[in-house]
């Protein structure tokens, strides 16, 4: 087939609206020669999934290790099965994670279509309701990172087993992954039918919670699963083996396919077509209005001295600003995963309180920035209002900058109590507090810089608020600092506490004392030095 | 209490506002008119201090925003020529936010609030402002800033959302303001509004003043003929073009 007559086989309006959508999504860029578009638009794409990529990385090997641990199969206990017992415990798994991933991705999609601004001006158009449909799906894959992360990590641990077939597992998780988005795509049909926007909303906070979860919890529930002999694990699982090894699964035909039996791979390719088709013919009967689900509910209320009976608050900026926090799900996101993240860790026992502190202060530090942003965004979306509000608009940047800070620190000393109550030497990381503060506040005034720079910034998108190169900017920040505040300092806490150590032996301890915190004094230096400039900075963007 | 001075605006090479001069009294409607981009948005951007003219002087209630512009911004009142607000705040979240800020005082405002909100026929301040219509929306901006009672106000295309009853209300209130002294800067495309409700109008093109004066005043200005605001509007809005 020609690529003209493939061309010819897509609808020309699909073909344009996905033209005129990826255009749209591009950022404008006065400096062209420095990035091509592509360029701009992969740095972008990296900046935003570098975080799930992170999880991929970490996830595939804890679950390779335990897959092949367990690779043992099920003939060896005597049943008469072509399965392993890695087999019995990832059925479920893959039924578990896909289903999420797919209900996410729906949920999203909901939201996407019904609060994409273009919606209504392209109903008017002729166009195919399913090309708008299909269009905003391929929109919104993006924001499922955490789920494609899960999904991804977990299905290349899977195929690395089957090493001699590398190439098919590679094409099975395309298909696999595939399949997942047009039973996402179907989920989100339904629901687009059933629920509104809000609820949509709130669906695919849960679920990304949910997600989030599994995520972080997964490692912990490996590593005893880890330690037990294959026969134990089997045991525990023989009720459920039956149940997800049967062959009506998708996952079911995705394992075999990957163990050689490719004609599954075709079953699978031909459902997901199915799916598809579906998916497409009914789209067309899509009813996008968005308010329909509130018109009713506007006109309850009682005018009169009920209305007005609330009395004029104070702090005003601050309420309202809390009250916008923690109705943004970007944000409620930004400010549970460093604190959630961390105590799953902690409970499963599966890292040192070394490396959660450290993990903690670089997510937390990269998500005050992020959390500035976004708060940014409130004012931008409604501007010029805010400057006709009687207060000094850097007031009002004050409070995105502490509000965070606050927070953050907040949950480093929830973190710190329950780091001391694992271990008593952990109190002296109280002394971390201060840094953390600080490296906080730095990461809150550079996304605020970052973000008044650029006052044509689209703010259309949430997961796109920042350039690719700022976000990472914003994580090469946190991450530098984080690492060599907390290195240095848990290498001289280490050095006080249990003596010299590594290379640290040969030299004289007064000379390593002086090496440590010289290095700690030099980054909180360095650290006020730059929170200076970006408040200078910060300072003369507003006044220009 | 509006007073503006050699008011320019520069945006690169473009000059959206050339050299204004405008006063507005106590007690005075004006309407600022001007075909689409001819600089009326940008003049009240500056005027509300939310904009820094490139060169000229402003004077609001005899304070300058160079001095004393927080005090200025407590004491005028701007309606946008579009209602954005917080979309994730309810109605009454919004007002209990403007009231917070403006440091008003409830016994004086929750009366007036009321009053307004029955004459506007608000009755969706419990819903989130991103669920509203346009016209909701605008009803929700007016009434913020009227339950203040400004001394000064600066209405950018008002009426555009609002139903025939809500823009009626907000016309008679805005004639009770005017006899209250407050001076009334609006600025509207229906031609209608201004030539019934102004005691002086200002015609806008180019970043430049074209013409000022009162109905009486264009009438003498424009083509004899020409016996409408529309007629003197489009008259002295075409002259200008053909002669730039």
């Amino acid at each position: 087939m020609t690529p003209m007559a493939f061309k010819t086989m897509i609808p020309l309006d699909f073909r344009l609206l996905l033209r005129y959508s990826l255009k749209n999504k591009k950022r404008r860029n006065k400096e062209k020669v420095r990035s091509g578009p592509l360029a701009s638009a992969f740095s972008s794409w990296f900046g935003y999934l570098l975080a799930p990529l992170i999880f991929v990385v970490f996830l595939t090997p804890v679950y390779y290790d335990l897959f092949l641990k367990l690779a043992v199969p099920l003939v060896k206990f005597g049943m008469n099965s072509p399965f392993l017992v890695s087999d019995v415990l990832l059925a479920p798994v893959f039924t578990v994670t896909g289903l999420l991933f797919s209900l996410q991705f729906a949920a999203l999609l909901v939201v996407e279509l019904f609060e994409n601004d273009m919606t209504p001006l392209l109903l008017t158009m002729p166009i195919r309701r399913s090309s708008i449909f299909i269009v905003s799906s391929m929109n919104t894959l993006l924001m499922t990172n955490f789920g494609i992360s899960m999904t991804v990590s977990i299905s290349l641990a899977y195929s690395m087993l089957n090493r001699d077939r590398l190439w098919w597992g590679i094409l099975g998780i395309c298909l696999w992954m595939l399949f997942l988005i047009a039973l996402g795509v179907l989920f989100g049909l339904l629901l687009a039918k059933l629920i509104g926007k809000t609820a949509a909303k709130r669906a695919s906070q849960l679920i990304t919670f949910l997600i989030v979860i599994l995520v972080v919890i997964s490692p912990s529930v490996v590593t005893p699963v880890n330690g037990l002999n294959p026969g134990s694990v089997l045991r525990s699982l023989s009720g459920s083996a039956n149940l997800f090894l049967s062959s009506g699964w998708p996952h079911y035909w995705l394992m075999v396919a990957l163990k050689g039996q490719l004609a599954f791979l075709i079953l699978l390719l031909a459902v997901t077509v199915s799916l598809f088709t579906f998916v497409f013919v009914c789209a067309n009967t899509l009813n996008y209005s968005p308010a329909r689900k509130n018109r009713d509910r506007r006109r309850v209320e009682v005018v009169g001295e009920k209305s007005g009976a609330k009395n004029r608050g104070s702090f005003p900026l601050l309420k309202k600003e809390l009250r916008l926090m923690f109705r943004e799900s970007g944000i409620i996101w930004y400010l549970i995963y460093p604190l959630a993240f961390p105590i799953l860790l902690v409970i499963g026992r599966y890292h040192q309180t070394p490396f959660v502190s450290l993990l903690f202060m670089i997510v937390a530090t990269m998500y005050s920035g992020m959390v500035s942003v976004t708060m940014m965004v409130f004012e931008k979306r409604i501007w010029p209002v805010p400057t006709y509000f009687p207060v000094s608009f850097l007031s009002s940047i004050r409070l995105k900058v502490f509000i965070p800070v606050v927070l953050f620190v907040l949950e480093s000393l929830i973190l710190l109590g329950l780091f001391i109550a694992q271990t008593p030497s952990a109190i002296y990381d109280v002394f971390m507090i201060a840094p953390i503060a600080m490296i906080l506040y730095y990461c809150s005034l550079l996304g605020i810089r970052l973000f008044l720079q650029d006052p044509d910034r689209d703010i259309s998108q949430r997961n796109r608020l920042l350039k690719g190169s700022e976000v990472l900017r914003l994580e090469a920040v946190s991450i530098g600092f984080s690492v060599g505040f907390y290195g240095a300092f848990y290498c001289l806490k280490t050095f006080l506490i249990e003596g010299s150590f590594l290379f640290f032996e040969r030299l004289p301890p007064w000379s390593v004392i002086l090496l440590l915190a010289g290095i700690l004094i030099a980054l909180l230096a360095l650290l006020l030095r730059s929170i200076q400039m970006e408040r200078r900075k910060i300072h003369r963007l507003l006044v220009e | 209490m509006i007073i503006a001075k050699a008011l320019t605006k520069k945006f690169g090479n473009l000059t959206a506002v050339d050299n204004l001069y405008l006063h507005v009294r106590s007690g005075e409607i004006y309407s600022f008119l001007g075909p689409n981009g001819a600089g009326k948005t940008t003049t009240i951007r500056m005027l509300t201090g939310s904009l820094s003219p490139t060169s000229g002087a402003i004077e609001i209630d005899r304070k300058r925003y160079e001095q004393d512009e927080i005090t200025i911004k407590r004491g005028i009142g701007v309606v946008p020529d579009e209602p954005r607000m917080y979309e994730n705040l309810k109605g009454i979240e919004f007002i209990e936010f403007v009231k917070g800020i403006y440091h008003l005082d409830p016994k004086l405002t929750d009366q007036r609030f009321n009053e307004l909100c029955a004459a506007f026929d608000i009755d969706f301040l419990q819903t989130y402002i991103g669920d509203y219509s346009h016209g909701m929306k605008q009803k929700l901006m007016v009434i913020s800033v009227l339950m203040r009672r400004p001394k000064v106000l600066f209405l950018d295309e008002p009426t555009v959302g609002l139903d025939a009853r809500a823009a009626r209300v907000l016309k008679t209130l805005l004639d009770h303001f005017r006899n209250e002294g407050s001076a009334i800067l609006l600025t509207t495309h229906i031609l209608e509004i201004a030539e019934k409700m102004s005691d002086r109008i200002g015609i806008i093109r180019n970043g430049k003043m074209v013409v000022e004066g009162s109905m009486e005043d264009l009438r003498k200005i424009g083509n004899n003929q020409a016996n409408s605001l529309e007629d003197i509007f489009l008259d002295l809005t075409s002259k200008d073009a053909s002669a730039g």
